[in-house]
């Protein structure tokens, strides 16, 4: 996973990185020294959601941006789920979404069931 | 850009037009959906230029399509493309306000020509730059003309229609603000450029004033405003001196309403606005977002930006009714953002 979100992760002000399957799995996580949240914790709150109703909703919808009075939270549809990206109120959006421009393509060609064990080396 | 709308469940024909519009004009955006419903959704959340619609589709057929349209956004064109012309439906459709007619298998030159023409003929009466929009419209009065003005600010992207009959105001519209408030707006506004075509397709009148009556009352309400703006920068100013620190009217306000306030009165520094209306269907969106927000311990949801698949973008401020800024994309969301923030 590193090798995919570590440019993302390095811009200034990006906390967490996510990566959700379509149906909820978190494929991908990837915290800075900033995060404070664990896998456990993500994935607790991940099973407490109606993905189904998430999908939908997304079937309209490419990105999504949520804007709190602290932090930030960037949303992004891909092929196979949705990335997540947590960063402060002060980070460079445009860059941010740049980058995940550049790394959709590896991200869609990968698939949960082969690709992801290849790519992503998840923290225990 | 010209914001082209094309309803038809035949993907074949949605495809070939697509193609068309790749190598064609390029001053022309197609925007493609499958029914009659979606086209709606369409109209009421992006700024539509003209729609062609097939007339059998699934939800809402073209006929009803065209009532829709014709009733709520008369200045926007409709060209009917059908593979059933019958004279009789022709002349049917035409009546009830349709600008263009093709008969399938449609001739995609003919098509373009005509998506031209009807561009061209929005302002077939002239276009007048830094106007002064009473005086012009009291002259459309005295002579008793028929048109449509197009009201375009000069300092942001805002967008107004006004529609005279026999030199009466018949309607007036914004995005999706309609009727009297719409022409109070449109006439508050200063330095415009005016787009007008000599001729108007709505023929029953729906604001029920003379113009003289509408003019007096936008006069009287953007006198009002101002005289609100002058107290509040009075109060302002007094609430600086008492406390050291701007504790300020506008402050007190909701963020909605503050930010509609701050758009109108500086309208120079926030542009790419295209609409503001109220959606409830975000209400369950807006929902989740704040849980998840609880969950990340991220503060108050303040605003969501959402780029939708149908390239139309927005910013839902969550409030009572979920208050949708229907954006373009050179917006500047970040300012809008610190508004709201504020």
């Amino acid at each position: 996973m590193k090798d995919i979100f570590a440019d993302l992760n390095s811009i200034e002000n990006v906390h967490t990185s996510l990566f959700f399957s379509a149906d909820g799995d978190l494929l991908a996580y990837e915290p800075t020294d900033k995060s404070r949240l664990t896998r456990e914790m993500i994935e607790e709150y991940s099973s407490s959601l109606e993905w189904k109703a998430i999908q939908k909703r997304f079937k309209e919808i490419n990105e999504a941006e949520l804007i709190f009075s602290k932090y930030r939270v960037y949303m992004r549809k891909a092929e196979h789920g949705f990335i997540v990206i947590l960063m402060s109120l002060m980070a460079p959006i445009e860059i941010v979404r740049l980058n995940i421009d550049l790394i959709m393509p590896e991200i869609n060609s990968l698939k949960k069931a082969k690709g992801f064990g290849r790519f992503f080396k998840f923290r225990s | 850009m010209k914001n082209i709308l094309i309803v038809d469940d035949d993907i074949a024909l949605l495809k070939m037009i697509a193609k068309k519009f790749e190598t064609g004009p390029d001053n022309f955006n197609p925007v493609f959906v499958k029914d009659g419903v979606s086209a709606v959704n369409q109209i009421k959340n992006k700024k539509i230029d003209i729609v062609i619609s097939d007339l059998q589709m699934p939800k809402m057929d073209g006929y009803g399509l065209l009532e829709y349209i014709n009733g709520n956004y008369p200045d926007i064109p409709v060209i009917i493309i059908t593979a059933f012309g019958k004279p009789k439906s022709k002349t049917i459709l035409f009546e009830n306000g349709a600008s263009g007619y093709f008969e399938k298998p449609v001739n995609l030159d003919q098509l373009i020509s005509e998506i031209k023409r009807l561009y061209e003929k929005e302002s077939d009466g002239g276009i007048l730059k830094s106007a002064s929009l009473e005086m012009f419209t009291q002259l459309v009065e005295m002579e008793q003309k028929t048109c449509t003005i197009r009201v375009k600010r000069e300092d942001n992207d805002q967008e107004g229609v006004l529609f005279f009959r026999d030199g009466e105001i018949y309607y007036a519209r914004i995005g999706n603000l309609k009727g009297l408030e719409a022409a109070y707006r449109i006439f508050s506004w200063h330095n415009v450029t005016l787009f007008i075509e000599n001729d108007c397709r709505l023929k029953k009148k729906k604001i029920n004033s003379d113009l003289q009556a509408v003019l007096l009352e936008a006069m009287r309400l953007k006198d009002e405003k101002d005289e609100f703006q002058e107290s509040k920068d009075s109060a302002d100013a007094l609430d600086f001196e008492k406390t050291g620190h701007k504790e300020t009217q506008a402050e007190k306000l909701s963020p909605v309403d503050y930010l509609k306030k701050f758009i109108e009165n500086n309208s120079s520094e926030v542009t790419g606005i295209l609409d503001i209306y109220e959606d409830l269907t975000w209400s369950e969106f807006i929902r989740k977002s704040s849980e998840l927000g609880n969950f990340l311990n991220t503060g108050n949801l303040k605003a969501c930006y959402v780029s939708k698949t149908d390239s139309t973008s927005m910013i839902i401020v969550p409030d009572k009714t979920n208050t949708v800024l229907s954006v373009s994309p050179k917006c500047d969301r970040e300012k809008i953002y610190r508004i709201l923030m504020d």
